[in-house]
């Protein structure tokens, strides 16, 4: 069974169909790709399939259930987790208690019992979420940062600070809208390999947006290709590579008299 | 274990500081208290009634991140609801054998329930609105409330409520105000506290983090409309009158003033910068058409030096944030 799919996702901004009837499947511990030229309807997927925008119509299936019109914090609390293609940390809080606020759905003790009635599960549940917050941020190479303001990390940091986070939700899905955006080739490969070791840590089904063929072709295992928000291709690296359709759709069409 | 090591497993316990910090400033505010005379000891509960509205207002608009006009309206509805219960029921609850502290009890808390049952009903929709259009909303819903009770003959109209008992008393401020210091820190260092922060921070991340952002706004909102309710009791029962004309837009001005002197977002800032404007006022008191344009100046020149009010957004204690 997959872990995702969807059935006629439609969504139009004004007379903009941004995606239209799009059906993919994403089989359990896979790791695929969604890639597509520029405005070809890639983020308002990912802002579909976590709720931030609701569809026209269509279905999102996550795990055998409809989610589609849930809102982003159900939608996060049911295992998919984001991040967002220009980081959205929490900038002025500190990069330990970013982590932190992701563990917050879990968290057992009410608000009553957080600023009045003080002991029992108290401490205990704050001491887990502590030291499970340090130990993505360890994961993640962040410890030594962990007090420092979160929009005070190098760009780099603030985008592994991003995936950490989401992480911390616990999620059996992960959305990656362009994870390595502005990385240098080394940042790039390093994140790659942290992407793959936290899939098999957490065993994780991941999702990710990116603009690098190199990179997308060398890890993911289907690549799924949007265009003016038309599902065009989809299929494993070789054979997107050889398609005709994806070339045209990135390169242009080749003039017809030739 | 050595003394020394029970001292410090002591130290080492939050509530354990708090409660020797509360009992220490205790001492210190009776000392204070108990040696000075009515016109200070008067200004020294104005002090207090300020302090939980300053806490609570920032934690609506420092920490929630909303910004709110409406705070002199939930102190009023705070101050007749308590009104109401010590000149109008006082006489059937003494007759079951409360005495006068356990009657403003009552009153006390039936000011905050009251106010932060008004606080969930305006939140509720107006939360929905961002910025300046909440600011707006609010302050109309403040001005609804304050309109509405002047227009009501069983609240006095727009005499008021005279001849209220003088229950306001140091104790009762010192307490209430340690109160509301000792909750609201509490909340915003605890989970839910930083759900507060993350939804001022960035309501989408916040939400794709699995927080609910309505929840968070309104449960700050909830919360502050509460002690602003608890305030306006107190300062009824200090000035023994409720009168609509105590509640208007200036007032909620006044707290916000205070809140911006000590920095959007820090309790012991906001209490620093109620303790200032309070201050300020009273030793001027004496001037009292050239105190306005003495307090202008000061906010001028403060807003110049330090824009971010005196103490930012830190706490003043260990730093939390390295920037």
């Amino acid at each position: 069974m997959p872990i995702l799919k969807t059935e006629n996702l439609t969504r139009s901004f004004g007379g903009l169909r941004a995606v239209a009837n799009l059906g993919v499947e994403i089989g359990k511990g896979g790791l695929a790709g969604l890639i597509g030229p520029n405005g070809a309807g890639k983020t308002t997927t990912f802002n579909l399939l976590t709720g931030i925008i609701k569809p026209d119509s269509g279905r999102i299936i996550f795990n055998g259930r409809n989610i589609a019109g849930l809102p982003p914090y159900s939608v996060t609390r049911l295992g998919i987790a984001r991040t967002f293609q220009n980081i959205r940390l929490f900038k002025d809080l500190s990069v330990l208690d970013n982590v932190k606020i992701a563990c917050h759905h879990r968290v057992k003790y009410s608000l009553l019992e957080s600023m009045v009635f003080r002991f029992g599960r108290f401490g205990a549940e704050e001491r887990k979420i502590t030291e499970m917050s340090r130990e993505f941020l360890g994961i993640f190479g962040l410890l030594k940062y962990s007090s420092d303001r979160a929009g005070s990390l190098p760009y780099g940091l603030q985008r592994r600070l991003e995936i950490a986070r989401a992480l911390a939700t616990v999620p059996e899905l992960l959305l990656l809208d362009e994870p390595a955006a502005g990385m240098h080739p080394g940042e790039k490969k390093d994140l790659m390999e942290l992407i793959g070791f936290i899939r098999k840590k957490f065993g994780l089904t991941i999702l990710l947006i990116e603009h690098d063929m190199n990179l997308v072709m060398g890890i993911c295992e289907s690549i799924f290709v949007l265009d003016y928000g038309v599902l065009i291709a989809e299929g494993p690296p070789e054979k997107i590579k050889a398609d005709r359709k994806v070339i045209e759709a990135y390169l242009g069409e080749e003039a017809s008299d030739a | 274990m050595t003394k020394f090591d029970a001292l410090a497993w002591a130290l080492n316990r939050g509530w354990v500081k708090v409660v020797l910090i509360t009992v220490l400033l205790y001492v210190i505010w009776s000392l204070i208290y108990g040696s000075v005379n009515d016109f200070w000891k008067f200004n020294l509960l104005v002090l207090g009634i300020n302090i939980i509205l300053a806490v609570s207002l920032n934690l609506i608009n420092g920490f929630a991140g909303q910004f709110s006009l409406g705070h002199a309206g939930f102190m009023a509805v705070g101050g007749y609801s308590s009104a109401i219960i010590t000149l109008y029921h006082s006489g059937e609850l003494s007759a079951l054998g409360m005495p006068e502290f356990m009657i403003f009890s009552i009153a006390v808390l039936a000011g905050g329930i009251t106010s932060a049952v008004f606080g969930f009903i305006i939140g509720l929709p107006a939360l929905r609105l961002k910025g300046d259009y909440l600011a707006i909303a609010t302050l109309g819903f403040g001005e609804i409330i304050r309109l509405s009770v002047l227009n009501v003959d069983y609240l006095g109209g727009a005499a008021g409520l005279k001849g209220l008992p003088a229950y306001t008393n140091g104790n009762w401020i010192f307490f209430m105000a340690a109160a509301a210091v000792i909750v609201i820190s509490n909340l915003i260092n605890s989970s839910h506290g930083r759900a507060i922060l993350a939804v001022r921070e960035d309501e989408i991340a916040a939400e794709s983090m699995g927080i609910s952002s309505t929840r968070y706004k309104v449960a700050a909102f909830v919360i502050g409309a509460f002690f602003a309710g608890i305030a306006g009791a107190l300062f009824v029962h200090n000035i023994r009158l409720v009168n609509s004309g105590s509640f208007t837009f200036m007032k909620t001005v006044e707290i916000l003033v205070m809140v911006v002197i000590g920095g959007l977002g820090s309790t012991t800032g906001v209490i620093i910068g109620a303790v200032f404007f309070t201050l300020t006022n009273s030793f001027l008191a004496d001037y009292p058409y050239e105190r306005m344009i003495i307090f202008s100046i000061i906010m001028i020149i403060l807003m110049l030096l330090r824009p971010e009010g005196l103490m930012g957004s830190r706490e003043f204690r260990r730093r939390r944030c390295r920037s």
